[in-house]
């Protein structure tokens, strides 16, 4: 029997870190010098064993035209770092308070100093509201995100939230007293037929932990932090992150701006699942959801997506990409049902904001942001791709289970439709 | 044509700009015109061709029609003059609109006056197919070519025909005030409000000046108004001017449950600098007040709201009106305000 997510309880993005190192050095060799140890994804088929996972890039399949960034991770903005706490826990029937659990909680910070010393201009939308986004209010009041970004399951929104409070005031005890509020932005989603919701076992500790193992690099991704327990098109997904280079202007020597994202991806119904183009989830009936016993409820649906950039947008521009990551839900199959928390944010590090905003700012002329739509639609398709392809089977609470997306069935699929 | 501070009355303690007027705003340019039943007023917020501004938005239930707003709702800027016209009439003013900015560009980009902002003011008692026919491309050929930034006409004039409110004559009125940040300018269509509920700096004048009548209860209550200010403000600092400056309109009694909607548009003449190209590629320049500066002129926003109101009664008190509505009894309301 697959034992799922074998990694141990905090190690996953250790190891994956050190996965990506080695191949970054072997790449090197023929590789320019990167600015993060992130290798480029390689492409063609290569086989794999059976429980073996990847990134949708490693299996050759690419979305769209725009290239990505070193790590194709959302941390290729600059100064973004992002940190898991993973909870796995126990098997077998549910015992409330107990487990078992298949929970944790994801971090990311938008710099590297503590957000309301020096805050980002960020928007949000809702694009179904049947979800929980906390820390909204002075968002959309001031534009300004002066707290960390926290994803996690439904029960520990709460214990969450006081986690990330907690983080502050250690910090600074006079944190809510500035200009800049630090309440902690926390979304969740639905883990309940892996986990113990009830339980609520995500708390002040697991916050602290990934919030101080947040890293620039490399992101871990599928059955880790708050996506430990999630699942997509009824197949296990969880965290999954992409990122795009985004021309500034016409010429090479403009540059280009960095476009992230991440989501914590679980929504979908199988029928509905489209891999660049092919309606796989047609294709793969069977691998459904299986119930250990008849008292599990059934999966929910929702879709956290954060997406940051270093290009120098507005909120009401920052808006305009949160919109658009609703055009890549669509690209995958997802329809945002009644039941669904599909909620996106996304803030900015082009500019200095807050009490340090200086008089007068640089920001993206409006009509110039048609690239940076394109990026964020490509890496939000290849975002929650992704938390599929890195995800592993997972059995949870009352033996219930929640397949991974065979990598080999879905390489002969692309085969078959020309996609890959 | 006598104003609220020529009765020796004001309101609030900040200072106003030399006109008290929506054109202290360095820039801001008003003109009026009329058909043969009611009028139009327009706002000019930036000195000469069409040119890309900051402009946020915030209405009463939803407001009514307003048209831009798709692209004020998601670029937070525009680069035409705003509009104030009876609702029949709003395609025909847009329309004529088109005709300006097509004199600057056939193609009607963003940043050269498209699309046309024209916010429909509800309640115009004349006949809907009256003022269908009597508005479009000529008044607003008519309002633009007067536009001026030497004084504001209030009252009966432009959108102001006909408006009443507390019972009496009222329309257009406008005002301004001078803080740190910047100076602001308002202009308000003053129509509703119950007479009991005419307040002066806090004062019940409505409740103790005898003589007011109730406007009848078929009259629909709406409101506009436009905010200009040279603070550099955001698109969403702006929403939140306009919102706050709402509160103005509430203090002097002019909104109330009977209100049926209305909307306010707030512009910043300096928060978007469209024609200096950035640093980088694509970029612009943008300039917002911090946050910490936002209650002055919060304050501003709703003092020069309040006193716009009392402005369009004083305005319009010996105006001719075409529908026997009274106008304001002057030295009694002086009298009541002050006693």
């Amino acid at each position: 029997m697959t034992r799922p997510c074998p990694q141990s309880e905090y190690s996953d993005r250790l190891l994956n870190r050190d996965l990506s190192r080695r191949r970054f050095l072997r790449l090197s060799l023929t590789a320019a010098a990167l600015p993060l140890a992130c290798a480029p994804g390689t492409t063609g088929f290569r086989s794999r064993g059976a429980g073996e996972r990847a990134r949708l890039r490693d299996l050759g399949i690419v979305i769209g035209d725009l290239p990505t960034g070193p790590c194709n991770a959302i941390t290729d903005v600059a100064g973004v770092r992002v940190g898991h706490t993973t909870l796995i826990r126990g098997y077998g029937p549910l015992v409330i308070g107990q487990g078992p659990v298949r929970t944790g909680v994801t971090a990311i910070l938008p710099r590297s100093d503590p957000p309301w010393r020096r805050p980002v201009f960020a928007a949000d939308l809702t694009i179904n509201g049947n979800g929980e986004f906390t820390g909204l209010g002075p968002v959309r009041r001031t534009g300004v995100l002066g707290g960390p970004i926290l994803l996690t399951d439904t029960g520990s929104v709460g214990r969450v939230h006081d986690g990330g409070v907690q983080w502050a005031l250690a910090r600074d005890a006079d944190a809510f007293d500035g200009e800049v509020r630090p309440d902690p932005v926390v979304g969740e989603t639905w883990a309940d037929f892996l986990n113990d919701t009830v339980g609520r076992h995500v708390g002040s500790v697991e916050v602290a932990r990934a919030l101080m193992s947040a890293a620039a690099g490399p992101v871990a991704e599928g059955c880790v932090g708050g996506g430990t327990g999630m699942r997509a098109f009824q197949f296990k997904a969880g965290i999954g992150t992409a990122s795009r280079l985004v021309p500034a202007g016409p010429d090479d020597a403009d540059g280009a701006w960095h476009v992230g994202v991440l989501v914590q991806a679980n929504f979908g119904s199988r029928h509905h699942m489209i891999i660049n183009g092919v309606s796989v989830g047609r294709e793969i009936v069977d691998l459904l959801p299986e119930r250990g016993t008849a008292t599990a409820v059934p999966p929910g649906n929702s879709l956290l997506i954060v997406i940051a950039t270093d290009a120098p947008l507005l909120p009401i521009q920052l808006q305009r990409l949160c919109r658009r990551a609703t055009l890549a839900m669509g690209r995958t199959g997802a329809l945002s049902t009644h039941g669904s928390g599909d909620l996106a944010i996304a803030f900015s590090t082009g500019n200095e904001t807050g009490p340090a905003a200086a008089e007068s700012l640089q920001v993206m002329h409006t009509s110039r942001m048609s690239w940076l739509h394109t990026g964020v639609v490509e890496a939000t398709e290849e975002a929650i791709l992704n938390s599929l392809t890195a995800a592993s089977t997972m059995e949870g609470r009352d033996g219930n289970t929640i397949h991974a997306l065979p990598l080999d069935r879905l390489m002969d699929l692309m085969h078959r439709f020309g996609k890959q | 044509m006598r104003r609220l501070r020529d009765l020796g009355l004001s309101v609030g303690e900040l200072p106003t700009g030399p006109l008290n007027a929506i054109i202290d705003v360095e820039g801001v340019r008003v003109g009026h015109a009329r058909g043969a039943v009611g009028g139009i007023t327009v706002v000019v917020p930036f000195p000469d061709i069409p040119r890309r501004y900051y402009a946020g938005r915030w209405s009463l239930d939803g407001g009514d029609d307003t048209t831009a707003l798709a692209m004020l709702e998601d670029f937070g800027a525009l680069s035409t003059p705003i509009a104030l016209a009876p609702a029949p009439a709003v395609g025909r003013v847009y329309d004529g609109f088109l005709d300006y900015g097509f004199s600057h560009s056939a193609g009607l980009g963003e940043d050269e006056g498209w699309p046309p902002a024209v916010i429909a003011v509800d309640g115009v008692p004349a006949p809907a197919v009256s003022l269908h026919a009597a508005l479009g491309t000529a008044q607003v050929a008519a309002a633009l070519s007067t536009v001026t930034d030497s004084g504001v006409a209030e009252g009966q004039i432009g959108i102001g025909r006909s408006l009443a409110a507390f019972g009496v004559r009222a329309g257009i009125g406008n005002s301004s005030r001078v803080v740190d940040a910047g100076t602001v300018g308002v202009l308000v269509t003053a129509n509703g409000g119950e007479p009991r509920r005419l307040s002066v700096n806090g004062i019940p004048v409505g409740r103790w000046l005898a003589g007011l009548t109730p406007l009848p209860p078929t009259r629909r209550r709406a409101f506009a108004a436009v905010i200009v200010t040279d603070a550099p403000l955001l698109p969403g600092q702006l929403d939140r001017l306009a919102q706050r400056s709402f509160f103005g309109l509430v203090r002097v009694g002019l909104v109330d449950e009977l209100t049926t909607a209305g909307t306010i548009i707030a512009v910043s003449t300096t928060g978007l600098d469209d024609g200096l190209e950035g640093l980088a590629p694509g970029t612009v320049t943008a300039r917002m007040t911090p946050e910490a500066s936002l209650p002055a002129l919060f304050v501003a926003g709703a003092d020069a709201c309040e006193e716009a109101v009392l402005n369009a009664l004083i305005a319009a008190h010996n105006q001719r009106s075409t529908d026997g509505v009274p106008g304001l009894p002057v030295d009694a309301f002086r009298d009541t305000a002050t006693r």
